[in-house]
Formats: structure tokens, sequence, C-alpha cells
């Protein structure tokens, strides 16, 4: 029935390669709603679609014949935002490692698979709508400690503030992290440690970030607490569905950080 | 094509509120370092490991069951015997098990809450990850231990009182209070479900306590889950003769 009404679509890849797809997707009228699973069918979609471009042609149908379409957050659509995350068949941004949903290729999938999307779940991710989730408890978390502080002006000439190379690196695996949640949707504490553990670790590992150290683990640390994240049980389920392959090596710096900072440091 | 199955809830959309922001330094209730996420974990990784110590020195001790009856109540009546020592050791067990399972027990029901809403759909990751049976069911085999302890004391240490003669001093047989209990096939078959409950318990919670503790290495961290998992193997296994053996000796 896609395929009748979106000629152009039907054009673009050969009848086929083309996929049958159920899907069984989360529906939530609003944050207080009763949610349910409801079942779609889409008969032609393209191997080369991404996943949320296939969601692009079932939420095209919805309106056209007047339904509500799935809601779903989507920004960069090529893996750098972290907006996009969703859970599928049970695996956060589904089934390939490193990659994001936006990233996903329906290829990924056989023709007559089933696949159940599901919003990221938390409590400290409340759903907002449908796959839409709250994530406004990360930014908290960096608003308490994810930052450094700088003259602004004066720029230090750049070879005065030395930087190991192992430390670089190590920041900059770090840093990758695009706080799309997945670590939280993964594991089954919804533990946030991954991420706060890789924003902790990234400035920790810097000149520019030591004058806030130790305020900085305890803070975000207690405002992850405070948000109602769980603790880490050390299964390294975040590290697997990272799609930035964020290690859970930072977890282990920010356990040193906080007890560092806990016993003696200044904050 | 779309809307086969359930229809989808009607009504309005109700209004999304999201929590004050920001809420540092306000509202955010800083917790004591013991009763922070990381602060528990800690706790629990220290208490874990001062208990998994004492099943290696409680082994060796028992696997001389092996060298027959005279040699393992020579042992007990000596082990017994120590002044002072052994007072301290077993409050200080008795303090690690208790701070464990209140500690293990609090971070689960917190855990839970950390999740209201399960997913109908669930996979592990698989990859690089080394979640297994026994990291998901920690608190089972824990609970699990948590009665045992209490249960094994009372059918060992506060069970039935024989008396034996060891290099002529009449010693407390409990030899005979360790074959008596495997004589009953129930015993057996409980022991051993729980021996390989504590393995399982170790094979997870060994390494695990590691990270917790902050122990990262890219070389190092892989050998410790592994010795981890050996260690837990080992020390179930070990145990797990035990009954048997007993019980055919009986
Ligand atoms: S939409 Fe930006 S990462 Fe997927």
């Amino acid at each position: 029935m896609v395929a009748q009404s979106r000629p152009s679509l039907k054009g673009s890849h050969s009848a086929a390669n083309s996929m049958k797809i159920r899907l069984k997707v989360w529906r939530q009228k609003g944050p207080d709603a009763e949610g349910t699973l409801v079942d779609y069918t889409l008969n032609d979609v393209s191997p080369d679609m991404s996943f949320l471009e296939m969601l692009d042609v079932l939420n095209e149908s919805l309106i056209r014949s007047g339904k509500d379409p799935v809601h779903f957050d989507s920004d960069c659509r090529e893996g750098i935002c972290g907006s996009c995350g969703m859970m599928i068949n049970g695996k956060a941004h589904g089934p390939l490692a490193g990659t994001t949903t936006c990233q996903l290729h329906m290829r990924t999938f056989q023709s007559g698979d089933e696949i159940v999307v599901e919003p990221w779940r938390a409590q400290a991710f409340p759903v907002v709508r449908d796959l839409v989730i709250d994530r406004s408890a990360f930014d908290r978390i960096i608003v308490a400690g994810g930052f450094i502080s700088v003259n602004t002006g004066a720029a230090p000439d750049a070879n005065a503030v030395l930087v190991p190379k192992q430390n670089a690196d190590m920041a900059m695996d770090a840093a990758a992290c695009i706080a799309c949640g997945a670590c939280v949707a993964q594991c089954k504490n919804a533990s946030a440690a991954l991420f706060v553990g890789a924003k902790v670790s990234h400035l920790a590992l810097l000149p520019q970030g030591n004058p806030e150290r130790s305020r900085r683990a305890i803070r975000m640390v207690q405002q992850m607490d405070a948000e109602g994240f769980g603790s880490c049980s050390n299964e390294g389920e975040c590290e697997a569905v990272c799609p930035k392959g964020i290690s859970i090596s930072n977890i282990a710096r920010m356990n040193r950080e906080f007890t560092k900072a806990s016993f003696g440091g200044t904050h | 094509m779309a809307g086969q199955g359930n229809p989808v809830p009607s009504g309005r959309m109700t209004p999304y509120t999201p929590k004050p922001f920001p809420t540092v330094d306000g509202a955010v209730q800083h917790r004591a370092f013991i009763w922070s996420s990381i602060g528990t974990k800690i706790i629990l990784a220290i208490t874990g490991i001062g208990l998994a110590l004492f099943l290696p020195v409680h082994l060796a001790g028992n696997l001389l069951l092996f060298a027959g009856a005279e040699s393992f109540n020579r042992y007990a009546h000596k082990l017994i015997s120590i002044p002072v020592l052994v007072p301290i050791v077993e409050i200080g067990l008795l303090a690690l098990f208790i701070i464990h399972s209140v500690k293990a027990l609090m971070n689960f029901l917190a855990n839970r809450k950390a999740r209201p809403t399960r997913y109908a759909a669930r996979q592990w990751a698989g990859g690089r990850s080394h979640k297994t049976w026994a990291s998901t069911t920690m608190i089972i085999s824990g609970l699990s231990l948590g009665a045992f302890v209490p249960i094994h004391l009372i059918q060992m240490k506060y069970g039935p009182y024989f008396e034996t003669k060891v290099d002529g001093e009449t010693v407390r047989d409990v030899y005979k209070v360790v074959v008596e209990t495997f004589a009953n096939p129930l015993n057996v078959a409980f022991y051993l479900f729980c021996m390989a409950v504590v393995g399982m318990h170790l094979y997870h919670g060994f390494a695990s306590a590691f990270s917790s503790l902050g122990v990262s290495h890219p070389r190092y961290s892989p050998v410790i889950l592994w010795v981890g998992r050996l260690f837990g193997a080992v020390i179930g296994l070990g145990f797990f003769v035990l009954p048997i053996y007993a019980a055919m000796v009986g």
C-alpha cells in the first residue's frame, strides 16, 4: 500500500529486494498516559533505508490515513548528536555494535522479521511521548560539574600546557560520548555510570580540568544519584552497546576520582 | 497498511513538565560517601573480598576430611583453641556478612527503582559485554547464601555434640557431625546446590569487586576477570566434593 501511494519510493529499489517488516512500536500519548505496543506492517521497505527512514515511511502513511505518527527524536542522522536512541528488539540502538539507530540500515534485518521498538526505560528518563524520552537528567549532570574554568581573552601559548600523549588519547576517547543514553537503556540497573564516567574522565585527564577535579567528581556523582539512576554491576553491557565504544575503564576512573575526592579533595 | 492490531490509545497528550533546571547546589541532597551509589559498591567490594578470602582458608581446613577422623578433629580442636584470634575473626566475618547483605539488598532495591518499567523485548548486548548468568543472578545467589550460612552454622558449629579422644585429649568429634549430617541425602542435595551457588556468586563477584574499587588496566583487567572466574570455579568445586565424600564415608 505504501508503494502504491509512493511511486517515487518504489522506484528507488527493485521490488525483488524490498522487505516486509512487521513492527511492534511502543505508543504512549503522554508522560502519564498508559502505553502499549502497536503492530504495524510495512510491505515495501528498502534494505538501503536507515531505521529512522523506515519509521519516516511508516509515519507518512499514518499521517495520510489521518492517524497520529510515531513520535521519535532525531537530529543529525549521521551518528553524532545522540538524539535518536531507541530499544530495537531489546538492544539499545539495535543489533549492530558501534552504531546509532540513525546509522542502522534495514539490510541488517531479514524480510519478514518482527521488530519490537521501545523507548529507553529508566526512572530518570521519563517517556514524553511514544519513543521520545526526556534526557535532561544528563544535562543536569553536566551542569553539576561538566565544565572547566578558563580565562577569556589571553589564550595560553599552546606549548605552555603540556598534555601527555596517552592522556590526550584517553581524554579524546572519553570525549567521544554523545550522551545518547544507550548505556542507561541497556544496563539492568539503568545506571548512568558509563556516561558520567566518560564525562568525569574526559576532564580529569586534562590539565584544563584540574582546578575543579574533585568538586566535579563529587557533584556529578551526587547529581547522578539524585536523578535516580542505578549503580554499576560491572557487567559491561553499556560498553558493548555504546555507539562510540566508550570503555568501562572510565567507570573505574570515576570510582577512583570520586573516592579520592570524598576523602580529602576540595569541593 | 498501518494500524493492525491494538488501536493507538486516544485522547489528548498530557502536557509535559520537565524537572526544575538546574538543581545543583539547591535541591540536590548530597549523600554521604557510604550512601552514594559508588560508595555502596565500594563497600560491597571490600566486604565481598573479605568474605571471599575466608573461603579458601575454610576449604583448606575442610579438605582434611580426606585425611580421616583423627586429623580432622585434631585440626578442628587446634583451630578453635587459638585464643583471641578466633573470636575476632568470627565477629569480623559476621560484621562483613551483615554489612554486605544489607548493602546488597538496599542496592538491589534502588536499582529496581531505577527501572520501574521493564522492556517487552530484552536481549543481552554480547560482544565486549561480560554479562553472564552468574552476573544477572547475584541477588538470587546472594539471598541463597544469606539463608545457607545460618543453616550451615546451626548444623555444624552449633550442631550435635559428640566427644572423641585425640592424642589422649577429649575433643569434639566434628568429623562425626559432618558424616551424620551428610547421611541425609536431603542435606547433601542442599549443600551441593549452595556450593554451586557460591561458585556462581564468586564467578562474577570477585572480578566485579576489583572494578568497583577502580582497578582497571588494559592488560590486567581481563586477567583479573578470568582469575575471578577460576576462583569461583575452584571454590565451588572444592566444596562440592566434601558432602559427596562425607556421604560415601557415612
Ligand atoms: S540522529 Fe544524531 S545520532 Fe542519530
